[in-house]
């Protein structure tokens, strides 16, 4: 988010129009260096400015179908470009994989479910919890989610954050 | 302007002279205002009017109605039920050639309408019950912001009935329609219901065109003996043609050959004009690259090697424009490049410069616009000069749109499984569909169609939509009244599962009981995706914790089959992209059997939000004190 207020914000101008909510552009300087940093600069802010683009994190392959998603939509990239600017995009703003925590406070239950390894009804439990009650402040208060037994609580607690 | 003098004029109000002098102070050239004088002479109060075009008729107000809109060439006329209705229903008995075509309601009743009224060029004819005009009103803002030529009716209020507020009755109907509508009317004499609806429907196909109303007192469209004059059919069309002020046309082209990057960006006046063929001629004779403004028809064929697309803020080729050449587009939509020159050519001063500053204004229909252009730069460059000047410029565009096209085309084909890119699917129909396939589509990113079916007036496909109102709920419908225009050429509509869920299945009723043979498509990502990215896409508090309050649309798991069944049509869910083809082709195959079809195909969605099913659940069911 810093990274969004950091950046000079401007109206991008006639697609503004239709693409409102992303009207921020990112300043150039923002972006690392790498091959296809030019291409995706010029390219990608025609039409939405840069935010979209840095506010994604995503797999190669995510990366890959955007990319074709957009060329589809009109970006006018060229058939040599495309695969640069795909590992341009995914070494740049990659799914965060750093640790495999997740927020209990934020995941739906299905990724709370693949990520922790949980039964549905175990996932579903946390989330209802949440809603009704507000959000988890530390692993403990799992122990209060229905059909969730502590022990497998204890042994899921250094892959939480709040 | 021009409409609010040709009124005033043919209603007696204004004089000629000062009907010359209003034009040109609205900005058309005084050659332009005296041919539209000429145009509405006969037939202002006190000239003559030869007798072949009036008749006198002796019947009821209904009949009058009816052989007054029969008179205008129409061969439909749009209905939904209603009581008010029963003159019509009397009237059409005997005059068969009234074909009425029936929708569940007033929404969908536009809706057809407006399709048929786009697909056809012809004015089209539509009639409700007088407490459905609140109903048909989103489709009377599309139609109004596309400048469709509609006629709405509806009975009203007995006279002595009128103002009384009682049972479905307000004061004043025409208020809430005011926005949407060009001219709108109640009639109070019987032996004028013929003479407002000819008003109604010169008015509403006058360019700049748009949707008039017109109310009529139930108890006088059943009044018996009503003498009344009606007027052929050529007694209210006026010619249009009107011809662009010769001293600016020559300063256009000026412009146009001192220009270094001059852009045309076309928009949808250009092809209510039929301009087509002249503005590629001038498009070619300059070299001058193409990007479409934002339309409901594609203006200008759009796989021409001069089409470069969107208009963008920061284009990858031309990069630097000098000069915009605004030919039918409204100016809001990307006219204001910094430092570019701008023509801005349109039939209606009013638009003209609206928000622009302009270089040149061209006032004139825009066919004759293109001619003039085209003959003013011919005699201004000798054709080597022309050529020498184009030739580079074409031949760089050329390289460049056709390389971003064949990446566009091999990056749709790459993709495949389920759920379906969008863009596989669209690379799919492109193979399948007729050469000269009409596309009516509501789908949220125009360049989802434009880029993938090649769009061209003379021999290409014809798209028609998306509304420039982007009032949701049009495209069914819609796409029934462009089929019953163009019954000869396969038409194929394409929704997202959020549009279509917009109070617009109900025209597959239509549809099956015509045997309308359109093929339904459902772009099902089974979600608002449109809205999801605006509204997550935020990052604000429901983007960051992976709230999809409003967009999730897997719950209820809509069966679009189904729905279709339901009303007689056949359908089916496809899965993954190997499935599309023999999907398309049984579509294609039902339609030529004379049937529509219904295809839900599943397509795959990304970006922010695109794994959350969350949505803000509640069961009444579960909270109700009793179960009852
Ligand atoms: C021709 C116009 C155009 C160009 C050029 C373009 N995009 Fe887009 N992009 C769109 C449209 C349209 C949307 C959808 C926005 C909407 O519907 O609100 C979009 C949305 C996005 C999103 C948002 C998806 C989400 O999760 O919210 C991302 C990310 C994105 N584009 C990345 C890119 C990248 C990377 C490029 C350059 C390769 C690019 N775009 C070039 C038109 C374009
Ligand atoms: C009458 C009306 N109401 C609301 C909207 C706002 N709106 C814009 S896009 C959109 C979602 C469309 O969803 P869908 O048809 O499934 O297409 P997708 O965005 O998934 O491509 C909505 C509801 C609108 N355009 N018209």
């Amino acid at each position: 988010m810093d990274r969004v207020k950091r950046c000079a914000v401007r109206l991008s101008g006639l697609c503004g129009l239709f693409l409102a909510g992303f009207a921020l552009v990112a300043g150039a300087q923002d972006f690392p260096e790498g091959k296809g940093k030019e291409t995706v600069e010029s390219v990608c802010a025609q039409c939405h400015g840069l935010r979209p683009v840095y506010s994604s994190k995503m797999t190669p392959e995510q990366w890959k179908r955007l990319v074709d998603d957009m060329v589809g939509r009109g970006a006018p990239l060229l058939d040599d470009e495309i695969p640069v600017v795909v590992e341009y995009l995914s070494k740049s703003f990659p799914k965060v994989k750093s640790d495999d925590r997740i927020n209990v406070n934020k995941a739906t239950a299905r990724e709370l479910e693949t990520a922790l390894s949980l039964s549905a009804k175990e996932a579903e439990g946390i989330v209802h919890y949440r809603e009704e009650n507000g959000y988890y402040l530390k692993w403990e208060d799992l122990g209060k989610a229905p059909g969730l037994e502590s022990r497998k609580i204890e042994t899921l607690k250094d892959r939480l954050t709040f | 302007m021009m409409r609010s003098l040709v009124n005033e004029l043919l209603n007696d109000r204004i004089s000629r002279r000062r009907f010359l002098s209003g034009m040109v102070a609205a900005g058309y050239s005084a050659a332009s205002a005296r041919s539209a004088l000429q145009s509405v002479n006969p037939f202002t109060p006190g000239a003559d009017v030869p007798p072949s075009l009036t008749r006198t008729v002796k019947g009821t107000g209904g009949e009058l109605m009816v052989d007054q809109i029969l008179e205008t060439g129409a061969q439909y006329i749009f209905v939904s039920n209603g009581s008010g209705l029963g003159p019509l229903c009397d009237a059409v008995v005997s005059r068969p050639r009234l074909q009425l075509i029936q929708a569940t309601h007033e929404g969908q009743v536009v809706a057809v309408a407006d399709g048929y009224a786009k697909a056809s060029g012809k004015t089209a004819f539509a009639m409700f019950s007088r407490v459905g005009l609140p109903h048909s009103t989103s489709n009377m803002y599309n139609a109004s912001k596309d400048r469709t030529p509609l006629v709405v009716l509806s009975d009203h209020a007995e006279v002595m009935r009128e103002g009384t507020d009682s049972h479905e009755d307000i004061d004043d109907w025409m208020e809430a329609v005011k926005q949407y509508t060009k001219w709108r009317w109640v009639v109070h004499q019987p032996e004028r219901i013929p003479e407002w609806i000819r008003q109604a429907c010169k008015v509403a196909g006058v360019l700049p065109c748009g949707p008039t109303a017109v109310r009529i007192f139930r108890d006088l469209l059943y009044r018996e003996n009503v003498t009344a004059t009606i007027f052929s059919g050529k007694a209210f069309q006026i010619p249009m043609e009107l011809r662009p002020d010769a001293k600016e046309v020559e300063r256009a082209a000026r412009l146009l050959l001192e220009a270094k990057s001059p852009l045309l960006f076309a928009g949808p006046e250009s092809s209510q004009t039929h301009a087509q063929k002249p503005l590629i001629e001038l498009a070619e004779l300059l070299g001058m690259p193409v990007t479409q403004a934002r339309s409901f028809f594609c203006d200008f064929p759009n796989f021409h090697p001069l089409h470069v697309g969107e208009l963008t803020n920061q284009m990858r080729y031309p990069q630097k424009i000098d000069l915009l050449l605004n030919f039918g587009a409204r100016p809001a939509t990307g006219t204001a490049i910094r430092g570019a020159r701008i023509i801005h050519a349109s039939v209606d001063p009013e638009t003209i410069g609206r928000n622009t500053p302009l270089s040149v204004a061209l006032v004139g229909d825009l066919n004759q616009v293109a001619k003039a252009l085209v003959e003013a730069v011919r005699s201004m460059a000798s054709p080597q000069d022309l050529a020498q000047r184009a030739a580079q410029r074409r031949a760089e565009c050329a390289a460049f749109t056709e390389k971003v096209r064949a990446a566009r085309f091999a990056a749709a084909r790459r993709g495949e499984g389920s759920p379906i890119p969008w863009q596989r699917m669209m690379v799919e129909f492109a193979d399948l569909l007729d050469k000269d396939a009409v596309i009516v589509e509501e789908v949220g990113t125009e360049a989802k169609i434009l880029s993938f079916f090649p769009f061209a007036e003379d021999g290409g496909m014809l798209k028609v939509g998306r509304t420039e109102g982007r009032a949701l709920g049009w495209g069914v419908g819609a796409s029934a009244g462009v089929k019953l225009a163009l019954p000869n050429r396969q038409v194929v509509s394409f929704q997202g599962d959020g549009g279509f869920l917009f109070g617009q299945t109900d025209s597959l009723w239509t549809m099956s009981r015509y045997d309308i043979p359109v093929l339904t498509v459902i772009l099902d990502n089974r979600t608002y995706e449109e809205t999801r990215w605006q509204i997550m896409g935020q990052m604000g508090p429901a983007g960051q914790n992976n709230r999809d309050y409003v967009s999730y649309l897997g719950d209820p798991d809509v069966s679009f089959p189904k729905l279709a069944q339901a009303h007689g049509i056949k359908g089916e869910t496809v899965q993954n992209s190997d499935q599309l083809r023999p999907a398309i082709q049984r579509a294609i195959k039902t339609l030529r059997d004379g049937r529509p079809y219904l295809l839900d195909v599943r397509l795959e969605t990304f970006g922010v939000g695109a794994e959350v099913t969350w949505y803000q659940k509640f069961s009444l069911a579960d909270n109700r004190e009793r179960k009852v």
